[in-house]
């Protein structure tokens, strides 16, 4: 499980004096930092993968915008969540930012609290966005390793059948359905039926 | 000059006409006669004539001076209106950078800010990095300096202001232009390009103003090219000096050019072709360019595109002897 030490917090900001003083601060508050002079110079050396947010300025002169980045990046399955700042914020483009998925809108100068509340709720965000992949990710491999057989039974349990109906259907009898269900649960590493279910919600089976 | 005739004749005329009233009473004076009891029946004339005098000319005095008072009042309502009126634009120009001075403010607000914050979470650890906090308030001093230079710079766009004229460099003010420009420039996807001298252009004038005419025309042509395709967003934007005693200022676009009927218009006081223009902008650019002594023309590229060029005198620089010497009026 990831978690706040291991994040990193990606600065994005063409105002040197700025970006230096927001890792300074950021920093201090014990989260590691990365600074960037604009959208170039971070999809050039940023490293995906890694948990953490960006702290993206709205206004970069000589280059992509704030919001021009972020839906680049949101196309990405690795895209990390965003905190807009900026030096004029107005209504509309507060509201086209949140729309579009940022975590947060700051508008400079930023007070402490808030800029490290909104850092801090990116990263916990991407952190159980992360852990929600990675169980996905195990869910599936699991269903994946089930043999077809399996994977049949499994549907039509969590489709609220009786082993009996089953049986039938696959034109076998209801002990193997059993032990085919058995095996299922131990595919899972799971020991409630009920589990089975929300795995099956989950995996979007019906 | 009528009024000063007028002003020469009646102290002349008065003393003639003193003498011819004088002379009989101060001639009669040695008769036998008490004076209280002879004066009145012999120079009653003499007399009324001499009261009247003294009252026309009073009357004309008092005229004159009120005459002389309401031209010059006049004078001075005409000189506050051009003030007001250049101030007035010089806000509405405010108005429209409005969002590129925030942005200048509020970068080292943030920076100066953010690191006294993390000033503060370093001194309250146990061990602080003392070099760091150090090299934080360096910072800090650094960007406070920014934030008043901009203040500064806005203060003297909005300041009313009596002009004031002075010999500095113009491409010294252009370039500044250009800094406030460029955020807006970026926005809208319109590219400036500039040809600067390499020498310096001195002239002598009100950088103020001169820096309102420009930044009139450069946000006229950025207007121009709204909406139009990358390959025509561009501005030409120089200074120079084509010839010893002048100089050329030149705005020029790359977009649709001015249309025939709008030419002979262009420079009239509230014609305007946009939609929320008060059509104060170029007339404000000639009251300043002739201000300087200068004159200001448009045209038509003939490669496409709109053309603007102000000459204005170049000032006189010890050393550069051929260079006549600048005279605004």
């Amino acid at each position: 499980m990831t978690t706040e030490m291991q994040a990193t917090v990606h600065v994005i900001d063409d105002d040197e004096s700025l970006r230096t003083a927001l890792a300074r601060l950021l920093g201090a508050a014990g989260l590691n930092v990365r600074t960037y002079s604009g959208a170039g110079d971070f999809l050039l050396n940023w490293q995906a993968g890694g948990a953490g947010c960006i702290l993206l300025d709205v206004d970069m002169p000589g280059g992509p915008s704030g919001p021009e980045l972020h839906n680049a990046l949101a196309q990405r399955d690795d895209a990390l969540p965003v905190v807009f700042l900026t030096g004029h914020g107005d209504i509309s483009m507060g509201v086209a930012a949140i729309k579009s998925g940022a975590v947060d809108f700051l508008t400079k100068p930023v007070e402490r609290e808030c800029l490290l509340a909104a850092v801090r709720a990116a990263i916990a965000q991407n952190c159980a966005d992360r852990e929600a992949q990675a169980k996905e990710r195990e869910l599936q491999a699991s269903y994946q390793s089930l043999s077809p057989r399996e994977k049949e039974v499994f549907v039509q349990v969590t489709a609220g059948r009786l082993n009996k109906q089953i049986a039938y259907d696959l034109g076998t009898c209801e002990r193997t359905i059993k032990a085919h269900r058995a095996k299922v649960m131990e595919k899972f590493h799971i020991h409630q039926f009920v589990d089975l279910i929300k795995i099956a919600t989950r995996l979007n089976i019906e | 000059m009528k009024q000063a005739r007028v002003n020469a004749i009646t102290p002349a005329a008065s003393v003639v006409l003193w003498f011819f009233i004088l002379g009989p009473s101060i001639a009669t004076a040695d008769g036998e006669a008490p004076l209280e009891g002879r004066f009145w029946p012999v120079e009653h004339w003499q007399a009324i004539v001499l009261i009247a005098m003294v009252v026309v000319q009073g009357l004309l005095i008092v005229a004159l001076l009120l005459k002389r008072r309401l031209c010059s009042e006049g004078r001075n309502t005409m000189a506050e209106g051009r003030v007001e009126l250049l101030h007035a634009s010089r806000l509405t120009v405010v108005g429209q950078l409005s969002a590129s001075i925030a942005h200048e403010i509020n970068q080292p607000l943030g920076a100066i800010l953010s690191n006294a914050d993390a000033a503060e979470l370093m001194l309250a650890k146990a061990d602080p990095d003392l070099d760091e906090v150090r090299l934080i308030l360096a910072d800090i001093r650094k960007d406070g300096l920014r934030a008043s230079e901009v203040v500064r710079q806005v203060r003297t766009l909005v300041q009313k202001r009596k002009p004031k004229f002075i010999e500095f460099d113009l491409q010294v003010v252009a370039r500044e232009i250009l800094q406030l420009v460029a955020p807006i420039a970026e926005s809208r996807g319109v590219t400036i390009l500039t040809e600067f001298s390499s020498e310096a252009v001195h002239v002598r004038g009100d950088p103020v103003l001169l820096r309102q005419a420009m930044l009139n025309l450069l946000l006229n042509a950025m207007d121009a090219l709204m909406d139009l395709p990358e390959s025509q967003a561009k501005i030409k934007f120089s200074a120079a000096l084509p010839q010893p005693g002048r100089v050329d200022v030149v705005v020029r676009d790359y977009g649709n050019g001015l249309p025939e009927l709008q030419r002979d218009n262009l420079f009239s006081a509230f014609f305007t072709t946009k939609e929320h223009g008060l059509g104060l902008g170029l007339p404000i650019v000639r009251s300043i360019v002739e201000f300087h002594g200068g004159r200001i023309h448009a045209e038509n590229h003939s490669d496409g595109g709109a053309l603007f060029r102000f000459t204005i005198p170049a000032a006189y620089v010890a050393g550069e002897a051929n260079h006549s010497a600048g005279e605004p009026v």
